[in-house]
């Protein structure tokens, strides 16, 4: 299924790369147009309403809820953000991390989340503002009753819970192993298990520890599920996470960058952390 | 690991709440589908000039691609193209775009069920329509449908059956049909209960479909009349 989609999306993207190139030159001119009539008092006042768009289903960072409302750690940081920028009008969807892309590519939306990291690729194609939306934490998850744990060190000839080929954690404990020779975690794979039933084999003492970002919602879990599971501290890797805006989006980024900026500072940031997350994780990034 | 029956039970009754959104797809790419279907294989069998090879164009793409990159083209894609023509087409409505999608991609699978079926019926029942002076429309109603019908309905039915589950893919722009509501569930309970979530889904998708192929099979009796035709399962 994942390959057929990818696959899919593929040929999707293509498609509309060529269609974007037809109208590329169309949105240029009404950028240039705008740009002259900015000047003018009476267009300053106008609010513009944009279309941005979150992944769905990612609890919590954003997901709608039994009575069908857009929820979220994302959503309320991008409320916050709408209400510091009076003169856009933020309008947003849920869908599907693909879509998101590929709607940001061909104008459909102007800016995305998901708990995007920065990385070369997207700094080329995106606007990628200088301030972080939120932060996500790299934990080692182990039984309440291990201490032997600490570091990615300790995870040596240890039973890992397996972890998904290609992704994230997967190529984290690969580039550990390539710097490591003497030192090997065995890492194995695994596709298609549950967030939950990961943590949950963890408790059951069939694995010994997990590597997984903190914000898939490690804390509800635990509780609904009683579970005997804590969190390695420090961290394994702090990242920050970033909203990504389309080329042509300078003057909105440029906002979208500063309002950020006023949440982290004002504690706004750190308060919907501990809301979503059960703790301040903003605190941990330092740049 | 057992499976929590109960808890099937339970979700088959969330999963519900999205049928009434899905059917009205169902019915509206299905209606609109056919009628496209028909106009297409109508071009296709009078080979007219410039749009019998678009025809052909068309139905060949959108035969070939899954429905899931239809529905990336139409509501990614389109908006873009008719920005060109200078129409704003960023706020209609996801209902419209997935219909669209949906009724192009019907449209050029059954019209490849229509035009064989069309061409089936002999030459020589044309020329006795003719020869007593039956006008276009009456020959097709009272000659040509009665005869090309029961030779088409059969792959009809499986379009229409199939329809039901190419709604499967409406999630991926963030709409609530039945599959989108058991990813939502799935997901506001962190994939806790996947498998009966998705054994529940598949219970409805049974249901519509079961329902969709009798109902089928109640307009082929009247359309088969002097026609009996094999008892088939449905």
């Amino acid at each position: 299924m994942k390959t057929k989609l990818f696959g899919s999306v593929l040929a999707a993207a293509l498609f509309a790369g060529v269609l974007s190139g037809c109208a590329s030159n169309q949105s240029a001119g009404a950028n240039a147009s705008a740009a002259q009539s900015a000047g003018e008092p009476s267009a300053a006042a106008q609010v513009k309403t944009v279309n941005v768009a979150l992944e769905s289903g990612s609890k919590p960072l954003s997901f709608e809820n039994d009575k069908g409302e857009k929820v979220g750690y994302e959503v309320d940081v991008l409320k916050a953000v709408d209400e510091l920028i009076p003169d856009y009008n933020f309008n947003v969807e849920l869908v599907e991390s693909d879509a998101t892309q590929i709607g940001l590519e061909t104008g459909k939306y102007v800016l995305i989340g998901g708990g995007l990291y920065k990385t070369p690729e997207r700094e080329q194609k995106y606007l990628i503002p200088n301030a972080i939306n939120g932060v996500s934490l790299i934990n080692i998850y182990v039984n309440e009753d291990d201490n032997s744990i600490k570091s990615l060190d300790d995870l040596v000839g240890k039973k890992l819970v397996p972890s998904t080929p290609n992704g994230g954690i997967f190529n984290l404990l690969t580039a550990y192993n390539k710097e490591h020779p003497d030192k090997q975690i065995t890492i194995t794979t695994g596709e298609g298990i549950s967030v939950a039933d990961r943590f949950k084999s963890v408790s059951d003492k069939q694995y010994d520890a997990l590597v997984l970002p903190n914000n898939l919602g490690f804390t509800e879990i635990k509780k609904e599920l009683g579970l005997k599971v804590k969190a390695v501290n420090p961290p394994v890797k702090i990242n920050g996470t970033y909203f990504a805006l389309a080329k042509d989006q300078t003057d909105l980024s440029a906002k979208v960058e500063q309002a950020l900026k006023t949440l982290r500072e004002n504690g706004t940031l750190s308060k919907l952390s501990e809301t979503w997350y059960g703790e301040d994780t903003i605190k941990y990034f330092t740049e | 690991m057992g499976i929590d029956f109960s808890y099937v039970l339970k979700v088959i009754d969330r999963i519900s709440g999205a049928i009434p959104y899905t059917l009205l797809i169902i019915v509206i790419s299905g209606s609109f589908g056919i009628l496209l279907a028909a106009g297409i294989a109508a071009i296709r069998i009078r080979k007219w000039k410039v749009l019998s090879p678009l025809a052909d164009v068309y139905v060949s793409f959108f035969r070939s691609t899954p429905p899931l990159i239809h529905i990336f083209l139409v509501y990614y894609g389109l908006p873009l193209l008719l920005r060109e023509f200078g129409i704003d087409a960023d706020d209609w409505s996801k209902t419209i775009y997935v219909s669209l999608a949906l009724i192009l991609f019907n449209g050029a699978y059954m019209s490849e069920y229509l035009r064989p079926a069309y061409l089936a019926v002999d030459r020589g029942q044309h020329d006795a329509a003719d020869s007593i002076g039956m006008t276009g429309f009456t020959k097709l109603r009272r000659i040509i449908l009665p005869q090309m019908l029961p030779i088409a309905w059969p792959n009809l039915e499986n379009a229409f059956v199939e329809l039901v589950k190419d709604t499967s893919v409406l999630f991926v722009i963030g709409l609530t049909d039945i599959m989108g509501m058991a990813k939502k569930i799935i997901s506001n309970d962190y994939g806790v209960k996947k498998l009966e979530v998705y054994l529940a889904a598949a219970a409805i998708y049974w249901c519509i479909t079961f329902a969709v192929s009798k109902l089928c099979q109640l307009l082929e009796k009247k359309i088969m009349i002097g026609n009996p035709t094999e008892k088939r399962v449905g």
